[in-house]
C-alpha cells in the first residue's frame, strides 16, 4: 500500500470514528411530574427531540451507560416505564411496588434498582426479561441510590433513618450503615468509588463518606434543602442543587470549601454533568426548564423549555 | 368525616415521626392577582412578616418571635383554630419578594408537608402591581392511597384557598385610599 493510500485510509478511519462519536452525543431525559411525560433533549445543540408518555407523575430516571434505554419511575401509577434510547418508543411498563422513586442502572445494564418510598425496599428489575428479580428490605423512605461500578455493592440513602446502607448485591445483606445528616436524599458515588456524597435535605449539608472505612469524613454546609449532587472529576468539584435557595453550591469535597454559588431557576432538582465535562444540566422544577451551565465560567449559557414540574431525579444523561 | 379518615388523621397526629414522611410527588400552586396600586403601596401592606393576619382573611391571628428579622418564626392561626409555624427564609424589600417555609406540618391546618412559599410583587408597567404567590409542598399522608381529605388534590385546594383569599383581600386594601 502506498503512503498516500495509507494516509487516505487513516483519514477515512478517523472520519468513521468522528461520525460514531457524533452519533453518540447523549440525550438528556427529563421527567415531568405534572405532565406525565419525559422530554428528551439532544445535548448537541440542546434541542428537544421527543416527548415520551410515561406513567403517572414520573419522578426518577436512569439511563443505561450506552444510552440504549431509559428507565422512568412513576410513583403514583406504581410502575416503571422502559423506553428505547434510539426510537424513544415505550418498550414496556413494569409494575413495581407501591411508590417507586429513586432508580439506578447497574453495570453492563443487566439490572435496574428501584427504591420504593412506601414499602421500604429495593426492587431489582432484570433488564433482559423485564421482570422483577428480587427485593431487598432497607430502612425508612429509601430515596437515594448508587451502584458500585463492579456491580457488587448498592448504596441506599434511607431518608427517614438519616443513614446510608451498603448492600452486598450477591447476598442482599447490609454490610454497613453510616449515619449522615438529616434526611439524605440524592447520593452520588465518586467514579473511583472511594467516596460517596449525600445531599441532606433537612440539615442543609453534604456528608462525604469514606466508602472503604464506612465513616463520614467531612460534612460540608450548602444551601437550603439540598437535593442532588453531580461530581466533576477533572475539577474535583461537587455541584449540589439547593431547592429552597434556587442555587447550586459548587464545593470542593477534599477541603469542604465553597468555590461558588450559582443562581438557577426556582427549585432546582436533578443535576447531571455532560460527559464532555464542559456543561452542567440543571433541572428547574418550578420553572419547567433545564438550565445549561458552562462548567468553566459557571454561567448559564442555555435554557431549554421542558414541561410541567420537571424533576429528572437520577442519572438523566448517559454517563459516557 | 368518615371513620377511616379520622383514623388516618389521628395516626398523623399521634406519630410525629410519620409527619416527617411525605408523598412522592411535590405539588405546585400558583395564584396571581393584578392590583391597581403601585408596588410600594402593596409592599407596605405585606412587608411585615406577621401582617398576614391583617390581609389574609383565612388567618385570624399571627405572632412571631423575631418580627421580620431573618429566620423569624411566625405562628399563624387559621379560622378553624389550627396553628401553623412558618419561618422567614429570605426577604428582599427592594425587590418586593419574600420567601418562607412551614416549620412542621399540622394536619389539622393543612394535609401537607414541607410547604415552601414565595410572594413576589411585580410592577405591571402601568402604575399597578401583579402579585404572585406560589407554594410547593407534598401531601403529608404517609401511604400510597390517601383518603380524599388527605390527597394531593385536597392539599392543593386548601393552599389555593389560603392564597386566593389573601390576594383578593390584599387587592381590596391596596385599592382603597
Amino acid at each position: 500500500m502506498s503512503r498516500t493510500r495509507v494516509a487516505i485510509a487513516r483519514l477515512f478511519a478517523l472520519a468513521v470514528l468522528y461520525a460514531g462519536a457524533a452519533a453518540a452525543t447523549p440525550f438528556a431525559w427529563i421527567t415531568n411530574q405534572g405532565a406525565d411525560n419525559v422530554t428528551v433533549i439532544d445535548t448537541d445543540g440542546d434541542k428537544v427531540v421527543a416527548s415520551v408518555p410515561t406513567g403517572h407523575r414520573p419522578a426518577g430516571i436512569a439511563v443505561a451507560a450506552d444510552g440504549s434505554r431509559a428507565y422512568v419511575s412513576n410513583p403514583e401509577s406504581q410502575n416503571v416505564t422502559v423506553i428505547d434510547g434510539k426510537t424513544f418508543k415505550v418498550v414496556a411498563t413494569v409494575a413495581v411496588g407501591e411508590g417507586p422513586l429513586a432508580i439506578a442502572v447497574g453495570p453492563r445494564n443487566r439490572f435496574v434498582y428501584v427504591a420504593d418510598w412506601y414499602t421500604d425496599s429495593i426492587f431489582i428489575l432484570n433488564t433482559q426479561t423485564l421482570k422483577l428479580d428480587g427485593e431487598i428490605p432497607v430502612g425508612k423512605s429509601p430515596s437515594g441510590l448508587a451502584v458500585a461500578p463492579d456491580g457488587r455493592t448498592l448504596y441506599v440513602a434511607d431518608r427517614d433513618d438519616n443513614n446510608v446502607k451498603f448492600i452486598d448485591l450477591a447476598t442482599h445483606k447490609v454490610t454497613a450503615t453510616v449515619t449522615v445528616g438529616t434526611a439524605p436524599f440524592g447520593i452520588t458515588l465518586s467514579p473511583d468509588r472511594h467516596e460517596l456524597y449525600t445531599a441532606n435535605v433537612r440539615s442543609s449539608d453534604v456528608s462525604v463518606i469514606d466508602v472503604d472505612s464506612g465513616k463520614v469524613k467531612r460534612t460540608i454546609k450548602v444551601g437550603l434543602f439540598p437535593y442532588t449532587i453531580a461530581y466533576d472529576k477533572p475539577r474535583r468539584r461537587l455541584y449540589v442543587t439547593n431547592q429552597h435557595d434556587s442555587t447550586i453550591s459548587v464545593v470542593d469535597p477534599e477541603t469542604g470549601a465553597t468555590y461558588a454559588t450559582v443562581d438557577t431557576g426556582e427549585y432546582p432538582e436533578g443535576i447531571a454533568l455532560h460527559p464532555s465535562g464542559k456543561r452542567l444540566y440543571v433541572v428547574d422544577w418550578f420553572d419547567n426548564k433545564v438550565s445549561v451551565i458552562d462548567t468553566k465560567t459557571l454561567k448559564v449559557v442555555d435554557e431549554v423549555k421542558t414541561d410541567e414540574e420537571s424533576r429528572a431525579y437520577g442519572q438523566f444523561i448517559a454517563p459516557r | 368525616m368518615k371513620k377511616t379518615n379520622r383514623a388516618a388523621l389521628i395516626g398523623l397526629l399521634l406519630f410525629p415521626a410519620l409527619c416527617l414522611a411525605h408523598g412522592p410527588s411535590r405539588q405546585k400552586v400558583v395564584e396571581k392577582i393584578d392590583i391597581n396600586a403601585p408596588p410600594d403601596k402593596v409592599w407596605n401592606l405585606i412587608s411585615d412578616f406577621c401582617s398576614i393576619s391583617k390581609w389574609d382573611p383565612e388567618v385570624t391571628a399571627c405572632t412571631s418571635d423575631k418580627g421580620t428579622a431573618p429566620n423569624s418564626i411566625r405562628t399563624i392561626t387559621l379560622k378553624n383554630g389550627a396553628k401553623v409555624q412558618e419561618q422567614l427564609v429570605r426577604i428582599f424589600p427592594d425587590k418586593h419578594v419574600y420567601q418562607y417555609m412551614m416549620v412542621k406540618p399540622n394536619p389539622k391546618a393543612f394535609p401537607i408537608n414541607t410547604h415552601g412559599s414565595k410572594i413576589t410583587l411585580k410592577d405591571d408597567g402601568n402604575g399597578g402591581t401583579t402579585v404572585i404567590w406560589w407554594g410547593a409542598f407534598y401531601r403529608s399522608y404517609p401511604g400510597p392511597t390517601p383518603p380524599p381529605e388527605l390527597s394531593d388534590a385536597a392539599g392543593r385546594k386548601a393552599i389555593s384557598a389560603l392564597y386566593r383569599a389573601g390576594l383578593e383581600h390584599l387587592k381590596e386594601l391596596a385599592e382603597k385610599h
